[in-house]
C-alpha cells in the first residue's frame, strides 16, 4: 500500500501557553516520545523538544525543532515554534514548512500579544488550516463559560484574517485531557479530541494548477546529459509539452522528464525534482520559470505584504536582495505603506515610509530585472519572497 | 507521492541547491546507513556521476567491515574518495582508551575534518545527520554555517524560510549541509530497501545482536536483536523504544555531551 506523505503541523501561540508541553504530551501519547533519546535522562514534558541546555535552564524554547508521531491514519511531523517575539524568524523557519497549525491559548491568561502575532503571521504565509486549543482548562475549573468566551474571541481574530478555525477545543495538555482521550472534566464538550481533529486536516494539492517549473541549474557533465534540473512548484510537467521560459519568453518543447535509475517519467507533479531534456536547455538558467497554462505576471515593479524580521528598520529607498525561488535580484524599496503591529492591530500608519521589526506593511519593490510571478492567492509557491541583506534574512512576504 | 518519494525529492533539492551555492563542496561518508543513503541521493541528484569529492573521516578505529565496504563501493561507483586522518594525533597514540571520549572524538573526528576542509578549501560539506537521531540534531537547519573554530552558533541560527537557504557570510566560514534532516531511521531503512542500496553486514543480527549505529569499534556496542534482513530491521525500528544511539558511548559522558561535541564542530 502506498504510504501518505508526512503531514507537517506547527504548534504556535504565546510564550508559556503550553506549546512545548503539548508536543511532549502528543509524542508520548502517540507512543513515539523520546525525551530520553540518546543521552538525556527523562525530563519533564515541556522539555521533550527543548534540547539546548540554555532552553532548559531558562525554561523557554529558543529555536524551532521537529518530532514525528503517528496516528492510525498517518504520520505527522510536529514543528515546535518559539513563542518569544525575539525569535520570530525561528518561528517562521518552522511555520513555513507547515500545512496546518495548532494555536494554543492559555485558558486563564487568554489572548496575548504573540497569540495575535502568530495568527497574523500564519495567515500571511498561507497556513489556512487552523485548530485552536484552549489549554490549561484545569486552571479555570473546566468552565464551559470561559471556554466559550475565549472561543468567541479567537474566532473573531481569525475571522478578521479571513480564516475560520476548523475546531476550537478545550484541553489540558499537561495531564492529557482531550489530547488523545476524552476527559470526564469536559463532559459538556461534544467535539473531537485533538488527535481526532488533526486527522481531519487535508494536504494542500497544487497539481491542478497551471505548470510552474523553477529551474535550479544546468548540468552539462552527466554522461547521459546535458540536463536542466529543477522542481515542479505547481501543475504537472509531461514530455512533449510546450513551455515558455520566463522572464525571457522563449518557447521550448520538453523532450524528456527524468530521474536517475528509473525509466523516463510520463509526468511529474508538485514537489518533484527532475532533470529535463529540451532543445533550448543550454540557453536557460537558474531562476527561470518554465510555465504553461495561465501566464504569470512579468514586471520590474512588484507589490506585496511583508513582515520585517530584523532589528534595523527598513526605509524607503533601501537596497536589498529579492529572493524568489532560484532568483536573487537586487531591489529598492519604492514605498512602504500601511505599517502595523500584528500584535495590536489597532494603529495603522498609512504613510509610514518605515518598517519596524515584527511589523507588517505593504511594499512596492523596484527590481533591477523583471520577475515572473503569480499573486500569492493564486499560486503560493510562485507568489512569495524573502528579502536579504548579504546573507541575512531581513523580511519575508507574499505578492499581490 | 508517498513518504519516500517526498523525502527523496527534498534531499535532491537540497543537494542541488548546495552544489549551486558553494564554490567547492565535499560529502562526508562514514559508510553507515545514513551517509550511504546520502551517497545514493547524490548520484540521483547528478544523474549518476558525483561532481565532487567524497570524504571519509577515518579515526583508524573503524570496524574492518567498514574499510572493506568503503573500498568496494568507492570502486563500484567510481568515487573521488578522500581519506582524512589526523595522522599526528594517531602517531601520538590518541584513542578511546586514553582520557575522555569527548576529547577522542574531537581530536580524531572533528580535528581531522577541520584539516581536510582546510586542505581541500571546502566551503561546504554535505553531512547525513537526521533530526530524529538526537534531540540536539532536531534543531538543525538544512544549511548550517560554522566559524573557523567550527563553533555552531545554535542560539542564533539563520532563518530558513521557503527554501531560501543561507550560505556563510564570510570567506573563512564553511557550511554544513544536511540533506537528510527530514528522514527518520525507519525512512532510511525503507529507502535502502526500495533503492537496493548496499548496507554493511554489521547492521544485520548475528547470534542475537546487531549494530544499530556504527562508528569506532571501541565505542560502539551492539543491541539485542534478531533482525537479520532489511524487512526485519524496518519492523524493529518502527516499534523500538530504545534510542538509536544507545550503543554510542561518546553521547553519554554527561547530559549535554552531544551539545558540547556539536558546539565544538562534531557532526
Amino acid at each position: 500500500m502506498m504510504e501518505q506523505a508526512v503531514f507537517p503541523i506547527v504548534i504556535t501561540g504565546h510564550v508559556d501557553h503550553g506549546k512545548s508541553t503539548l508536543i511532549g504530551r502528543i509524542t508520548i501519547d502517540a507512543g513515539r516520545a523520546s525525551g530520553a533519546n540518546g543521552a538525556f535522562p527523562p525530563i519533564d514534558l515541556a522539555h521533550v523538544m527543548d534540547h539546548f541546555a540554555e532552553e532548559r535552564e531558562r525554561g523557554i524554547t529558543i529555536d524551532t525543532a521537529q518530532k514525528f508521531f503517528q496516528t492510525p491514519l498517518r504520520r505527522y511531523a510536529i514543528i515546535d515554534a518559539p513563542g518569544h517575539r525575539e525569535f520570530m524568524k525561528n518561528m517562521l523557519s518552522g511555520a513555513t514548512l507547515a500545512e496546518a497549525t495548532v494555536l494554543i491559548v492559555d485558558a486563564a491568561e487568554g489572548i496575548q500579544e504573540q497569540t495575535r502575532r502568530h495568527a497574523y503571521a500564519l495567515s500571511l504565509i498561507g497556513v489556512r488550516q487552523v485548530l485552536v486549543l484552549i489549554n490549561k482548562m484545569d486552571l479555570v475549573q473546566w468552565s464551559e463559560e470561559r471556554f466559550l468566551e475565549l472561543a468567541r474571541q479567537v474566532e473573531k481574530i481569525w475571522g478578521g484574517l479571513g480564516i475560520a478555525p476548523l475546531y476550537v477545543l478545550p484541553a489540558a495538555a499537561a495531564t492529557g485531557e482531550n489530547i488523545s482521550r476524552r476527559s470526564e472534566h469536559l463532559s459538556w464538550y461534544k467535539g473531537p479530541t485533538l488527535l481526532e481533529a488533526l486527522d481531519q486536516l487535508v494536504m494542500h494539492k497544487a497539481g491542478e494548477m497551471s505548470l510552474r517549473f523553477a529551474v535550479q541549474d544546468f548540468y552539462s557533465f552527466p554522461p547521459s546529459g546535458p540536463y536542466l534540473v529543477g522542481r515542479v512548484e505547481a501543475g504537472v510537467l509531461r514530455p512533449g509539452m510546450s513551455v515558455t521560459a520566463l522572464p525571457g519568453g522563449e518557447v521550448d518543447i520538453i523532450k524528456s522528464v527524468e530521474k536517475f535509475g528509473v525509466p523516463p517519467l510520463a509526468a511529474a507533479g508538485p514537489d518533484e525534482c527532475v532533470a529535463l531534456k529540451t532543445d533550448g536547455a543550454a540557453r536557460f538558467k537558474r531562476g527561470d520559470l518554465l510555465v504553461a497554462g495561465s501566464m504569470p505576471k512579468v514586471s520590474k515593479e512588484v507589490a506585496g505584504r511583508m513582515i520585517w524580521l530584523h532589528p534595523i528598520a527598513a526605509h524607503e529607498g533601501g537596497r536589498y536582495l529579492f529572493c524568489f525561488l532560484g532568483r536573487e535580484v537586487g531591489c529598492t524599496l519604492g514605498s512602504i505603506r500601511n505599517m502595523f503591529d500584528p500584535a495590536a492591530m489597532d494603529a495603522i500608519f498609512p504613510e509610514s515610509g518605515t518598517l519596524y521589526e515584527s511589523h507588517v506593511a505593504d511594499i512596492l519593490f523596484i527590481l533591477d530585472a523583471p520577475l515572473a510571478f503569480d499573486p500569492f492567492c493564486e499560486i503560493h509557491r510562485t507568489g512569495r519572497f524573502v528579502i536579504k541583506s548579504g546573507q541575512q534574512t531581513m523580511g519575508a512576504g507574499t505578492l499581490f | 507521492m508517498d513518504t519516500l518519494d517526498n523525502a527523496e525529492n527534498r534531499s535532491v533539492f537540497i543537494i542541488r541547491e548546495a552544489f549551486h551555492k558553494f564554490r567547492k563542496i565535499g560529502m562526508l561518508w562514514s559508510m553507515g546507513k545514513d551517509s550511504t543513503a546520502l551517497l545514493h541521493l547524490c548520484r540521483k541528484a547528478f544523474m549518476g556521476s558525483i561532481p565532487f569529492p567524497v570524504v571519509h573521516v577515518d579515526t583508524g578505529y573503524k570496524f574492518p567491515e567498514i574499510y572493506k565496504f568503503r573500498d568496494r563501493i568507492a570502486k563500484e561507483y567510481g568515487l573521488n574518495l578522500i581519506i582524512a586522518r589526523n595522522e599526528q594525533a594517531l602517531r601520538e597514540g590518541i584513542g578511546s582508551g586514553r582520557g575522555k571520549k569527548l576529547d577522542c572524538c574531537t581530536t580524531l573526528k572533528t580535528d581531522a575534518l577541520k584539516q581536510v576542509i582546510a586542505q581541500q578549501g571546502f566551503d561546504a560539506v554535505l553531512v547525513g545527520i537526521r533530526r530524529d537521531e538526537h534531540g540536539i540534531r532536531s534543531k538543525e537547519r538544512s544549511f548550517s554555517p560554522r566559524d573557523t573554530d567550527f563553533k555552531w552558533d545554535y542560539a542564533n541560527q539563520p532563518a530558513e524560510i521557503w527554501d531560501q537557504f543561507g550560505i556563510a557570510e564570510r570567506e573563512d566560514l564553511h557550511c554544513r549541509v544536511h540533506p537528510l534532516l527530514h528522514m527518520t531511521e525507519a525512512d532510511i531503512w525503507r529507502y535502502t530497501r526500495r533503492e537496493n542500496i548496499p548496507a554493511i553486514s554489521l547492521y544485520f543480527a548475528r547470534n542475537g545482536k546487531r549494530y544499530r549505529s556504527i562508528g569506532c569499534h571501541p565505542c560502539c556496542g551492539p543491541v539485542d536483536s534478531t533482525a537479520s534482513t532489511i524487512d526485519e530491521i524496518v519492523a524493529e525500528v518502527e516499534t523500538s523504544l530504545v534510542p538509536e544511539r544507545a550503543g554510542r558511548a561518546q553521547d553519554k559522558e554527561d547530559a549535554d555531551a552531544m551539545q558540547k561535541l556539536r558546539t565544538l564542530g562534531y557532526m
